[in-house]
């Protein structure tokens, strides 16, 4: 973490109604969401631009948004337990509880982790000569290790 | 009975029927069953076949393609004939209330080629219909019949029992969704929104000429239109393609079925029932893959996420012990020191300012801190939960590769059969393994088409939205200038018009599915042998789900008998709900069911279908001594269907 992030103020602001992708990525939330060969199929739209989150935190680093973003998901979707995951990965990013106060940053934050978590778990998805799953779940389990080593 | 009925079917030469013969059906409100009694090939199914004959020009029920190539007029009248003769026969339907309303006729011709072999044809129908006290001669015969059996419906009240066992086979869901439709009569708003879309096409067209960006707009938008319509017409080609290749399927397993050598019939039965346990191991699997994909991405969230989860409570705590985080003051703890008007440390609150102060502490207890100690409390919790959620992930993971495994197993014992099948090549075997060969070919071709539609399904919903976008962007255009305000008002209009449609199609569609639902648990329980009470789902995608007292009972598992009773129970409740209360028919209504099941439907059929004429066509296997007690208060007229000589006698009992 650097000074910058240390001193960095951040402004009182309330999150957007709506949580946003780039629109060209769009399609790939829904493929994860209505292709039955994807592991998440059928599966809260929420809970998969979560786990892209925290797959862009574990493989990528974060992915600005472009301007035109398209709106997916209402904030509302998110329950207490899945605010405060968004919540920790900014506190986390910025090195301060501060953040809070500035609800937008928080968001921006997870939507630019998003933003590049979707593509990887995308590709992961479709690669025809993997098992998803057994790959997925392979990685999620490696990561919990490593974290407890 | 004050609703139509047959009064009688009669004809002359038609099939095995040598001469004329006719069959009075004529039924009371008390006494609403005929009973028709053969043996197989007596000529019952014909008799069926000669309803369908006459009305649609359709022998609906033949499944025998040897029978569908003889001729129409009965073999031995073409005997006497002499090449190049041709012979008429005839099929006609009263009916009517107590006197006949209408006769329909349609007349049937075959000529002796000099070679000995026929060809026929039959002729347009014909109607008679009373006007008064006289009978008729109709022009609109078609026209007429379909207000009183409209063909789209026909099939539930004139069916085969025989074939109700097949009816919840494969793709069964496309059969109950068509039934839907054809007893919905939405062909008015099918239209209407055809129409509708047609004019808004044309109108968004005049804008083609507009100057500026309006018309490379509409141009754009149009071609992104046709390729959804494209891709649309790919998919339902595809689809037709594989429902043909799915019959062919059937047919080869059929013949494979019914082959002269015993050990390719028990190799094809083998196969049959290992299908139905592929089957089964592929819904567990579809069902384990779902509750892995969903252990994925609730462990997959917390872990990918824990170690910011420590930090962020780490930085929580350290606030805490920077007394920047006080410990949570229940709201109810300061209420009651309001209450009490005493502060813990035993000062009277009687002091405004004091009173003040606690009332601002409440709410800035709420306002500021609840949420950072709302985090304390809840990341722990999170935290907690990481490993259980990891082991139910690799729980649900073993689960997986265990039906993954099952479903290899099942399927290499598969391809063993047909391993062994297509080598049956010797010069006794070659048809078998010609079938067999056949069969991978057409398999191949299912699983090609399948892929493709559902590549087709994903490329129409993005297509969808690309037109949807592009159609965005021709508004837009066309908002910019004042001129064209009217042309855009209209089709908006139309637009709306064309929801509105859709929305009372959706409604009358989900209306007659809830209807088919209710009477399909309403008569399957009253069908069904068992004791146990059967709850009955019809889905949006027109799937039937069978909940018995403690499970669901999944269609494959279902025995032959209570497939068929599904089947009867789902024809009935759509003759009931389709509005027309026409006469029913069935051929073998009971042939796969069992002595007590029987029992309970003859005792049932008539109750259900009070007020109705119902003709049941029976063996003498069907319609045992039990059968006939029970239906014995409510039969109108009986016929025994005598086959001697290759011809049928009609002989009243």
């Amino acid at each position: 973490m650097s000074d910058t992030q240390q001193q960095q103020e951040f402004e009182k602001t309330d999150p957007s109604r709506e949580i946003g992708v780039d629109p060209e990525k769009h399609p790939l939330y829904k493929e994860l969401e209505n292709n039955p060969n994807s592991p998440f199929y059928e599966e809260e739209l929420v809970d998969i631009w979560l786990f892209t989150v925290g797959y862009g935190r574990q493989h990528s680093e974060r992915e600005p948004l472009p301007g035109n973003k398209k709106w997916m998901l209402r904030m509302t979707s998110l329950d207490d337990d899945e605010e405060w995951i968004v919540k920790s990965i900014a506190i986390e990013e910025t090195g301060t509880t501060d953040v809070l106060q500035d609800g937008k940053q928080i968001f921006t934050i997870a939507q630019e982790y998003a933003n590049s978590g979707i593509e990887l778990v995308h590709e992961e998805v479709t690669d025809t000569d993997s098992d998803s799953i057994s790959e997925l779940t392979s990685d999620v389990v490696r990561t919990h290790r490593s974290q407890n080593e | 009975m004050d609703t139509i009925q047959f009064l009688s079917i009669e004809g002359r030469d038609y099939r095995q029927y040598n001469g004329e013969f006719k069959l009075d059906l004529k039924v009371s409100d008390d006494k609403n069953v005929n009973v028709i009694e053969g043996q197989n090939g007596a000529g019952k199914s014909n008799l069926l076949n000669a309803i369908t004959l006459c009305f649609y020009d359709d022998e609906t029920h033949i499944d025998d393609s040897v029978l569908e190539a003889d001729p129409l007029v009965n073999l031995k009248r073409l005997d006497d004939l002499d090449p190049g003769d041709t012979a008429t026969g005839y099929v006609s339907v009263k009916l009517g209330d107590e006197k006949p309303d209408y006769i329909f006729t349609r007349e049937f011709t075959t000529a002796k080629q000099p070679d000995g072999s026929y060809s026929g044809s039959t002729g347009d129908l014909q109607l008679k219909q009373r006007i008064g006290e006289d009978m008729h001669d109709m022009d609109n015969a078609n026209a007429q019949l379909n207000q009183i059996l409209p063909t789209g419906v026909h099939e539930y009240f004139l069916f085969d029992g025989e074939q109700l066992d097949e009816f919840f086979e494969d793709g069964y869901s496309e059969r109950v969704k068509e039934g839907i439709l054809d007893v919905s009569h939405i062909e008015l708003l099918n239209e209407s929104l055809d129409h509708l879309e047609q004019v808004q096409s044309r109108l968004e067209k005049q804008s083609s000429e507009f100057e500026g960006n309006v018309g490379e707009a509409e141009a754009v938008y149009r071609a992104e239109k046709e390729t959804l319509q494209d891709l649309k017409s790919d998919r339902d080609t595809a689809k037709t393609e594989l429902e043909e290749a799915r019959e062919r399927r059937d047919e080869l397993d059929k013949d494979l079925r019914q082959s002269s050598q015993e050990d390719v019939r028990e190799k094809q039965l083998e196969r049959e029932r290992l299908r139905e346990r592929l089957d089964d191991t592929q819904e567990d699997l579809n069902d384990a893959k779902q509750k892995a994909g969903s252990a994925l991405a609730t462990a997959g969230i917390t872990v990918y996420n824990a170690d910011a989860l420590r930090f962020g409570l780490t930085k929580l705590e350290e606030l805490e012990q920077q007394g920047e985080l006080p410990p949570k003051i229940q709201d109810w703890f300061i209420d009651r020191l309001l209450e009490r008007g005493k502060c813990i440390c035993g000062e009277d609150l009687d002091n405004e300012t004091r009173k003040e102060n606690l009332q601002h502490l409440q709410k800035e207890v709420a306002d500021i801190e609840d949420e950072n100690i709302d985090g304390k409390i809840r990341i722990p919790d999170l935290l907690d939960e990481v490993d259980s959620q990891v082991q139910d992930l690799l729980d649900e993971r073993t689960q997986v590769e265990e039906l993954r495994e099952k479903r290899g197993e099942i399927q290499g014992e598969i391809d063993d059969i047909s391993a062994f099948l297509q080598q049956k090549d010797t010069i006794d075997a070659e048809d078998a393994a010609a079938l067999e060969q056949q069969r991978e070919e057409v398999n191949k071709r299912i699983e090609e088409l399948s892929h493709k539609i559902g590549k087709l399904e994903r490329e129409i919903e993005d297509q969808q939205d690309t037109v949807k976008e592009k159609k965005a962007e021709w508004e837009t255009e066309m908002e910019k200038e004042d001129q064209h305000q009217i042309l855009l008002r209209r089709v908006q209009f139309v637009e709306e018009a064309r929801e509105e449609v859709k929305t009372i199609r959706t409604n009358i569609l989900d209306q007659v599915r809830s209807e088919t639902e209710d009477r399909l648990e309403e008569y399957f329980n009253e069908l069904i042998w068992k004791d146990e009470s059967y709850e009955i789902h019809l889905t949006e995608n027109y799937e039937v789900e069978v909940q018995g007292p403690t499970a669901e009972k999944k269609l494959a598992s279902l025995s032959a008998g209570e497939r068929q009773i599904l089947a009867l129970a789902f024809m009935s409740a759509l003759s009931r709900i389709s509005g027309f209360s026409a006469p029913i028919v069935i051929d073998t209504p009971l042939g796969r069911i069992s002595s007590k099941p029987r029992k309970r439907i003859a005792a049932q059929l008539p109750g259900y279908l009070e007020g109705r004429q119902v003709t049941l066509m029976m063996t003498d296997e069907e319609y045992t001594d039990d059968v006939a007690a029970l239906l014995d208060g409510h039969i109108a007229n009986e016929y025994e269907l005598q086959y001697n000589d290759e011809t049928t006698q009609v002989i009243p009992q």
